[in-house]
């Protein structure tokens, strides 16, 4: 048998065949990427984390159906599309329902632990925390499906025939997407685009005019 | 005197955009950018706001995540219950092909047999009803009934216990 290329399809055969060790290097390598993708899709980290989780069990009982068709990246993403979208339906039919009444019940309450990643200095920080703010608020007024599409964009490892992929659309129409997106979010952050608040790193990705 | 589109085409300007929405361009990328933006000052702005946009994304902090986040979810795992052997051969992901087309092929020849299927029926029907009708119209050629009058005293005839002999011999000559 060839090996595949991809070492997260590799990790996943094996907990295919129930190896949970390989399982566990997949959700230790994916956990950020994926609760960072549900934190930006709901804006609230306990929910974030709860899909997330429902997004790995699903990994997990998925496996028997898995082929190395495509990177392993691209498969979790969908499914966690799925879950996502699927979570975005079910607040607008039942919104004062909580995700944890999905979660598979356990004896004692989950408690999260949480490192202390702050390490602004506080104007620094408060800018910070302002402009984050500004980005997210123009984010959530995105449809969910332009939202995804550059959340997605933002994951070095997915090209755009995998984020294609991952939104069930065909090449054209996600950077079709992805355009509209961009566009909307230009016109709602104009007035900070315009200050330069993101300025500090320019020459590294806009050369200077030379005159 | 050289135009815009001379210098770069359109289609450059796309690639290099969609390049610049993941990741900082490379040396080379940003000399085709300097170029392209030497020939056309009034897009240098449009370009600020597109760079500016992509850092202000990346700048986005990722979010925290428990650190027993792994701890958790392989408690859930092993919580979860697990698919019984049969619906998991059950599931159509194990027999349907892969890709869109080739589940196109199979759903199409599904059709076109359920269509050959209803068809045949349709025919062996026909058959059968046909061959009804030419049996029900063969008894249009049956004799009249007015010849079977007579059927009772004929048929007594042949019930003639005591051979009659003379008649046998005028026969017989």
């Amino acid at each position: 048998m060839a090996k595949p290329p991809d070492p997260d399809a590799a990790l996943m055969l094996l907990a295919k065949d129930g190896d949970l060790r390989a399982f566990e290097q997949l959700v230790e390598k994916y956990k950020q990427p994926i609760v960072s993708l549900m934190f930006r899709m709901l804006h609230d980290l306990s929910e974030a984390e709860d899909l997330a989780q429902i997004v790995f069990v699903r990994v997990h009982q998925s496996a028997f159906r898995y082929e190395v068709s495509a990177k392993f990246s691209t498969w979790i993403f969908t499914i966690a599309r799925h879950v996502c979208l699927n979570e975005i339906r079910r607040r607008s039919r039942h919104p004062a329902e909580s995700i944890e009444s999905s979660l598979p019940e356990s004896d004692e309450p989950a408690t999260r632990q949480f490192e202390d990643h702050k390490t602004f200095t506080p104007p620094e920080a408060f800018l910070h925390h302002e402009l984050e703010a500004k980005i997210q608020e123009a984010l959530d007024e995105l449809p969910e499906k332009q939202r995804l599409a550059v959340l997605l964009c933002r994951q070095d490892d997915l090209s755009y025939e995998e984020i294609a992929r991952v939104l069930g659309l065909s090449l054209s129409a996600t950077k079709s997407l992805i355009h509209r997106a961009r566009e909307t979010l230009k016109l709602r952050l104009k007035p900070y685009l315009q200050t330069g608040a993101w300025e500090e790193k320019r020459a590294e990705t806009l050369p200077t005019k030379r005159c | 005197m050289s135009t815009v589109n001379d210098d770069m085409p359109d289609s450059v300007s796309q690639e290099l955009t969609e390049l610049a929405w993941r990741r900082g361009l490379t040396p080379d990328e940003q000399a085709r950018l300097r170029q392209y933006l030497a020939a056309r000052p009034q897009a240098r702005r449009q370009w600020e706001y597109e760079a500016a946009l992509t850092r202000g994304l990346n700048s986005l902090p990722p979010a925290p995540v428990s650190s027993n986040f792994t701890a958790l979810v392989l408690q859930a795992v092993q919580r979860a219950p697990a698919r019984p052997v049969w619906r998991r051969r059950l599931d159509p992901a194990l027999w349907l092909p892969r890709g869109w087309m080739p589940r196109l092929a199979l759903g199409a020849t599904m059709v076109c047999l359920s269509l050959l299927t209803v068809r045949e029926y349709q025919t062996i029907q026909r058959q059968r009803m046909a061959r009804d009708l030419a049996s029900v119209g063969s008894l249009a050629t049956l004799q009249p009934v007015d010849w079977l009058q007579n059927f009772h005293t004929i048929e007594n005839l042949s019930r003639v216990e005591v051979a009659d002999d003379a008649l046998l011999q005028i026969v017989q000559r």
